[in-house]
């Protein structure tokens, strides 16, 4: 399903924050657990996950740190930091709010 | 890993002119690097062969002038908070100088200036100062930052580098004339004028000086010596503008250097 552009603005940070509080994961794999996690609802153009990444890294939310030494290959591994988890929270509850209230309204409007 | 000229080029299109300073590219190419290789790989576990798969990777990876876009979109409001976040930590020694320069003023300023007079005087002298050491601040620091941070020699262009500098230097040539009677409310100009002509601390020279400086600067001086308020300021601009717009292309880093980063054919 493609969705509204404007519909999913200020989403994609809480769906990596999502899937790095799961598990510490690399940008590859980022991108599939989120595809697997959201059943394929939500897939991520996989280049424009990188600048996300380092704004979210820069405000301190994740935290990536270069895995794998000689021999193999060096992956940059994202974890999620204490403050991300605090945010992840914070927007995890506006969302449950956001879809309630929505459901309410959406609810009300076909029942009419 | 392998290196793929394909997907080797599209990285260098990715962090050409993207604002990263060079160090951070390097990360930045190898993680894409990363991510496209585990892409193509997983296209040729699914049946395709080596072409095939890159060219399917590169289209599943998005538009590469988007992720440049947000790259630099990106780079610049870190840039920005980085020279913030320094300045920041002079405000408070900032704040603390100008209060000292206030109170010494409100003391020491002689007769015949009243106390309240006396430290009217103070608050204003160290506002002005507090605005030029603010100023003086951030060209510095913007001097500093943008010298610090070395691009490839490819993506140096001199006319923009000549007019940022150069825009730098007039707006320091502003800035001193706006110690002037132009800004004379701005700046405290009845403060600074009163001060040196009421304390004996300061040396005569430096009350003519100021005085000078202070009352003839602009209003006289642009009528009388044309050279010296038109000409040697244009001169002093250009001149330095092309002076630092060179020193910062020979910051740049070499072709060579960014093309066994970036490319291996």
């Amino acid at each position: 399903m493609r969705f509204d552009r404007e519909l999913l603005k200020g989403t994609t940070e809480t769906f990596i924050l999502a899937t790095v509080a799961e598990m510490p994961c690399h940008g590859y794999q980022l991108v599939k657990q989120l595809k697997l996690k959201s059943e394929g609802i939500f897939q991520l153009g996989e280049g424009t996950l990188y600048p996300i990444l380092y704004k979210l890294e820069a405000k301190g939310w994740i935290a990536g740190k270069w895995d794998g030494g000689t021999g193999q290959r060096r992956r940059r591994v994202y974890r999620i930091t204490p403050l991300g988890r605090r945010q992840l929270a914070a927007r995890s509850e506006q969302w449950s709010e956001l879809v309630r209230g929505m459901a309410l309204l959406l609810g009300a409007s076909t029942n009419e | 890993m392998n290196k793929h000229p394909k997907i080797e080029h599209s990285i260098a299109t990715i962090l050409t002119n993207c604002g990263l300073p060079m160090d951070r590219r390097t990360e930045v190419a190898d993680e894409l690097r990363d991510h496209l290789s585990q892409l193509v790989d997983a296209k040729c576990a699914e049946g395709m062969d080596e072409d095939q798969a890159i060219q399917t990777a590169l289209a599943e990876f998005g538009s590469l002038a988007a992720i440049r876009r947000q790259l630099r979109k990106q780079q610049s409001v870190l840039d920005r908070r980085h020279v913030m976040a320094d300045l920041r930590r002079y405000v408070w020694p900032l704040v603390a100088g100008c209060g000292i320069i206030a109170l010494l003023v409100a003391i020491f300023a002689p007769a015949p200036a009243s106390v309240s007079l006396r430290c009217l005087f103070g608050a204003i002298i160290s506002v002005g100062v507090c605005g030029i050491m603010i100023t003086y601040g951030v060209s510095a620091e913007l001097l500093v930052y943008r010298l610090q941070r070395p691009r490839p020699r490819s993506e140096f262009h001199f006319q923009k580098s000549f007019c940022f500098w150069g825009a730098v230097v007039f707006g320091f040539f502003i800035f001193m004339a706006s110690m002037s009677p132009l800004a004379i409310i701005v700046c405290g100009f009845f403060g600074q004028y009163a001060f040196l002509h009421s304390s004996p601390y300061v040396a005569p020279q430096l009350q003519a000086e100021a005085h000078w400086f202070l009352l003839r600067c602009l209003p006289t001086a642009m009528m009388d010596n044309p050279l010296r308020s038109f000409l040697l300021p244009l001169l002093t601009v250009l001149a330095g503008a092309t002076a630092i717009a060179l020193y910062e292309r020979s910051r740049c880093v070499d072709e060579d250097e960014v093309a066994d980063t970036f490319i291996t054919e």
